[in-house]
Formats: C-alpha cells, structure tokens, sequence
C-alpha cells in the first residue's frame, strides 16, 4: 500500500518536474569539520549555563519588589529630608527677620525719643538703670545723646574734685611714704 | 547497541542514566535536525545557534512530552518553530518585512554553496528562492522522505495544504532548474 503510495507520488513527480526527478537526492551541502561529535558537550555546557527554569517568569515580581521596597526606604527619607531643610531654612529666615525688625524698631524707638528717654522713665526705672550707669556716663549721655564724649567726662571728673584740702590733711599725705612709691 | 525513542525518553523521565539516553538521542537526530535547520536559516553559525537551543528545549521538555505522538515529529516540530522564530527575529532587527524576502539574502551563502557541483549548487539556488516553510516542507518530503501526515504533524499544518505547498515549490524549482 504505502509503496504503491510512493511510487504515484514519484509519478506525480516525474510528471510536474521532469529536471527535478531526474536529479540525484543527495544532501550535498557541508558542515565545518568534527562539528557533530562535539555538539553533544556543546549542549550540556548550554544546559548548564542556561538560567533556572522559571526564572524570568519570576524575574519581574522579584525587579518589582525590590523597586517597592527601596521606595519605602528611600523616597520618604528624601521626602522628609528636603522638608527638614525647608522647615530648618525658614526657621533660620524668620529669626533673622524678626531679629532684624526687632533691632528696627528699638534703634528708631532709641532714636526717636532719645532726649525724652529718661524723662520719662519712673523712679524705680531711674533707680534701677544708675545701678548699672555711673552718674557721670548717664549725664553725659543725655547731654550729647548717644555719642560719650570722653574729653568732656573727664574733664568733669577733673573739676569736680575736691581741691578745698585742710593743711594737716596735705601735712599727713606729704610725710607719708605713700608718694615715695609714684614713679613719674 | 542504539536505544529505541521509546527507551530514550523512558530513560530520561526515569532520571536513571539520563544524561546518557539523552546524548545518544542528541546523537541519533543532530545531524537530520541541522540540515532541517540549515535550510531555512542558511549561515552554519545560526543553525548552531538555533539547533543547540532545540536541544536545551527538548531536555526541558521531555519530562511531559507525552508519546502520544512521535519523538521525531516533535523534535522536527521544535526545530522548525525555534528557526522560524530564529528568521522573524533577524527580519525584525533588520527591518526586514517578515514575509517579505527571505533571510538568507543577508545570511550570505556562499559557505551554504562550499561542495557543491554545478547542477546541484543549481537545485540549491533554487531552493532558495522558496520561502523558509516553504522550503522546510520541501526538505522533509524531498530529501527526509517524509510523509505527508508526518509533515502536518510538524508544521501544523493540513495535509491538503501541504501537498498544495509541496506541488507549487516543486512547479518554482523545475521553472528555475529550465530557466538556468
């Protein structure tokens, strides 16, 4: 049956292609030398380095799961860091802000009611400012407001020593040893 | 003494000496699987190429290749699926409309041609003018002898097709054979 078979599809080929039939069906073509007797160790080395099965099918959960987890760690550690340094920034902002209107203001309050200043101030206010003013600092200041004139004080201390001395008082200083010790 | 199909793959599925039973059927269908390979992808490089990966897809595979059909018409089957995904992938990176001019065309042939006389280097310019199924059934009934229902097995396709396919190459080879 089966070469009954062969033998209409040779006559089938002999009719449609004379040339073809007539040719001998011989694989003439070449492969490189001794390449078959080492295919079988070049498979097993294929084998061997190939991925494990299943591997790429699970490779893109894996890339994915990292991604997620290196964005829990570091996209809100970016997040909070840039808003550490707004929040650091603008707190540093307004301290020089207020600090700077504050000394504003005291400057042209100083300023601008410099010659009233202590008019006005109260009695335990006086009181509690020549505590830490000595008298003649405080009334030159209000005399030329905010520049202390250091001729002027010491001028004024000068004047306002005592020269009315007793005779026995110069008589007890010059027979001291006290003025032995002034170098001049 | 050379094992049956049946005996290669009871022996890989076993695990016992399956490493073995797999050489030998590495050995027994190397040489049938490169030339089926070789015509379709032409340059000997990518048929290793191609071939070696036959192989690694059927060591993976035999543990559930089921025998109701022939371990030869599934190793012909993977064969032609992996060149024929082989050839769209070059076509691809080389901008080649897929059922456009056939691969070989860039593949260069004449290390394909090395050995061959005249009439016969004749036939294989030829063949090369057939689209890569198209000479891949060629090959197989022409050259392997196989049958009709063995071929439809491996390219999928019906038999009715096939001999239509088969005819309409012969009818191109014998016009280039006269031609030339």
């Amino acid at each position: 049956m089966n070469k009954k078979k062969e033998n209409i599809e040779e006559k089938e080929l002999l009719k449609m292609a004379p040339t073809l039939f007539s040719l001998e069906r011989i694989n003439n073509l070449k492969a490189p030398e001794g390449y078959f007797s080492n295919l079988a160790d070049s498979v097993k080395n294929r084998i061997e380095n190939e991925t494990p099965i299943g591997y790429f099918d699970s490779l893109a959960d894996k890339v994915m799961d990292k991604i997620e987890k290196e964005e829990t760690k570091v996209i809100p550690i970016q997040k909070r860091n840039i808003t550490r340094i707004i929040s650091v920034a603008a707190s540093i902002a307004a301290i020089f802000i207020i600090g700077f209107l504050f000394n504003e203001n005291n400057r042209k309050e100083v300023v601008a009611s410099n010659g009233d200043y202590l008019e006005n101030l109260t009695s335990s206010e006086l009181d509690e400012a020549m505590d830490y003013n000595e008298m003649d600092e405080l009334i030159c200041y209000v005399d030329f407001g905010e520049e202390f004139n250091e001729e002027l004080y010491i001028e004024n201390s000068i004047n306002d020593i005592d020269l009315d001395f007793i005779p026995d008082e110069i008589d007890e200083y010059l027979s001291s040893d006290y003025y032995l010790d002034i170098e001049f | 003494m050379q094992l049956s199909d049946y005996e290669i793959v009871a022996q890989v599925k076993s695990g016992k000496d399956a490493n073995k039973a797999f050489r030998e059927l590495i050995a027994k269908y190397q040489e049938r699987l490169y030339w089926h390979i070789r015509r379709m992808v032409v340059n000997h490089d990518d048929t290793d190429d191609v071939l070696q990966n036959v192989f690694v897809k059927v060591w993976k595979g035999l543990a559930n290749f089921r025998e109701d059909s022939n371990l030869y018409t599934w190793l012909y089957r993977i064969a032609t699926n992996e060149s024929i995904t082989f050839i769209n992938k070059k076509k691809k990176e080389n901008n080649i409309p897929i059922d456009d001019e056939p691969y070989h065309l860039q593949a260069g042939e004449a290390d394909y041609l090395m050995g061959c006389d005249e009439i016969q280097e004749k036939l294989e310019r030829a063949l090369l003018t057939l689209p890569e199924k198209q000479r891949a059934v060629f090959h197989m009934k022409y050259y392997e002898d196989m049958k009709y229902t063995q071929i439809s097995e491996v390219v999928g396709t019906s038999v009715g097709a096939l001999k239509a396919s088969y005819h309409i190459a012969v009818k191109k080879i014998e016009n280039y054979l006269i031609e030339n």
